[in-house]
């Protein structure tokens, strides 16, 4: 009789995330998305994915966003 | 020249102060960074930079700047090329800018090759050009990786009458029966304050003269963009510097790191009569010692 099937784990996905946050002179209050997500003076976590999109709209209207580094 | 326009085609301020503001505690920008040849610029303060994390052996990039909702992109910049190289492409990816195509007086690169960890790249924009964001996209770049950081140093803009720079002083005489004159004067309070009346009547005039944050929401399909002002009972600090020239024509800083502005306001809105124009003024919240004037005496050696 052979073994069983080793135990596989389930297959977990990787969702690489940054941490983003609004910057520039100190009225710069927030940043909301055209889907709704809110970025302010306290960094926020999204995914690459959606960090990248927000970005782009922050930059359409002249709103500088920076990476925060993950501690 | 337009209204608002406080520098011209030299990037050299029309009169005779500037004020730049950051979000507070933000460093000066170094005194090697210093344009000689021209007290008023403001290159110093509002370059962008491209850096390299390490460096950099291969690839090229583009450089966006995207500009009330618009991207002028440049051509593909090899990852060594020279600031006079990059320079000539910035200045063709802004040729449809609103206003009139930039000059190549107007943008400014220095420093370079970004492929140097010590040599980053410096973009400097004329004020007309200044508003908009950069990014950066890299293609195959290895060895490292480039990354663009925006100035966080702004002009203020436009005034009615100048800058204004006072110390109020608030003394306490010491004085003996013994004798006529004073024994001492001792100093119980002091404020630094840079004060002009703003004639740019746009969103950050307002935010920083009443006090207000702002919140900006990006356009979707139904809400067009916006952004909404609100008054808050937190006191915004700045960042504060006085662009002067002194008596050698040589560059004049005044630094204040921590500031509040919270002069009265009472902005008259004429139809002919007179233009808005809304009282500013900065005033000293940090340590005295961390309030300085730097002054250029003499040229490099």
């Amino acid at each position: 009789m052979s073994d069983p099937d080793p135990v596989v784990p389930d297959k977990q996905t990787v969702v690489d995330t940054i941490n983003i946050r609004i910057t520039g002179l100190p009225f710069m209050d927030s940043f909301t998305s055209s889907e709704g997500t809110v970025v302010g003076r306290d960094a926020v976590e999204l995914t690459t994915e959606d960090a990248a999109t927000v970005q782009a709209e922050a930059q359409n209207v002249g709103v500088i966003l920076e990476e925060v580094p993950k501690e | 020249m337009t209204i608002g326009q406080l520098y011209n085609a030299a990037n050299v301020v029309v009169g005779q102060a500037a004020v730049m503001v950051a979000p507070a505690f933000t460093a000066q920008p170094p005194v090697a960074n210093m344009v000689l040849s021209d007290p008023f610029s403001i290159t110093p303060w509002t370059a962008a930079t491209v850096q390299a994390s390490a460096p950099i052996t291969a690839g090229s990039y583009t450089l966006t700047y995207t500009y009330r909702g618009t991207a002028y992109i440049t051509a593909a910049n090899q990852y060594n090329d020279p600031a006079a190289t990059v320079a000539p492409r910035i200045v063709t990816a802004l040729a449809a800018f609103p206003g009139g195509a930039a000059q190549a007086s107007e943008v400014v690169v220095g420093g370079g090759p970004p492929s140097a960890v010590a040599t980053p790249l410096t973009i400097a924009l004329a004020e007309r050009l200044t508003g908009g964001v950069w990014t950066l996209t890299p293609t195959g770049i290895t060895g490292g990786t480039l990354s663009v950081t925006s100035p966080l140093w702004t002009p203020v803009g436009a005034t009615d009458q100048g800058w204004t720079f006072a110390s109020n002083k608030t003394l306490q005489d010491v004085t003996i029966e013994e004798q006529s004159t004073l024994v001492s004067r001792l100093m119980t309070a002091q404020q630094l304050t840079i004060s002009g009346a703003l004639s740019e009547d746009i969103s950050a005039t307002l935010a920083m003269v009443y006090n207000m944050t702002v919140a900006v929401n990006a356009p979707t399909v139904t809400v067009p963009g916006n952004e909404v002002l609100t008054l808050t009972d937190s006191v915004l600090q700045y960042a504060v510097s006085l662009i002067m020239a002194n008596s050698l024509g040589y560059p004049r800083w005044l630094y204040i790191p921590a500031a509040t502005c919270l002069a009265n306001v009472s902005a008259a809105m004429r139809r002919a009569a007179a233009k808005r124009i809304y009282a500013a003024e900065f005033t000293s919240v940090c340590s005295t010692n961390l309030i300085q004037i730097t002054n250029i005496t003499s040229p490099h050696s």
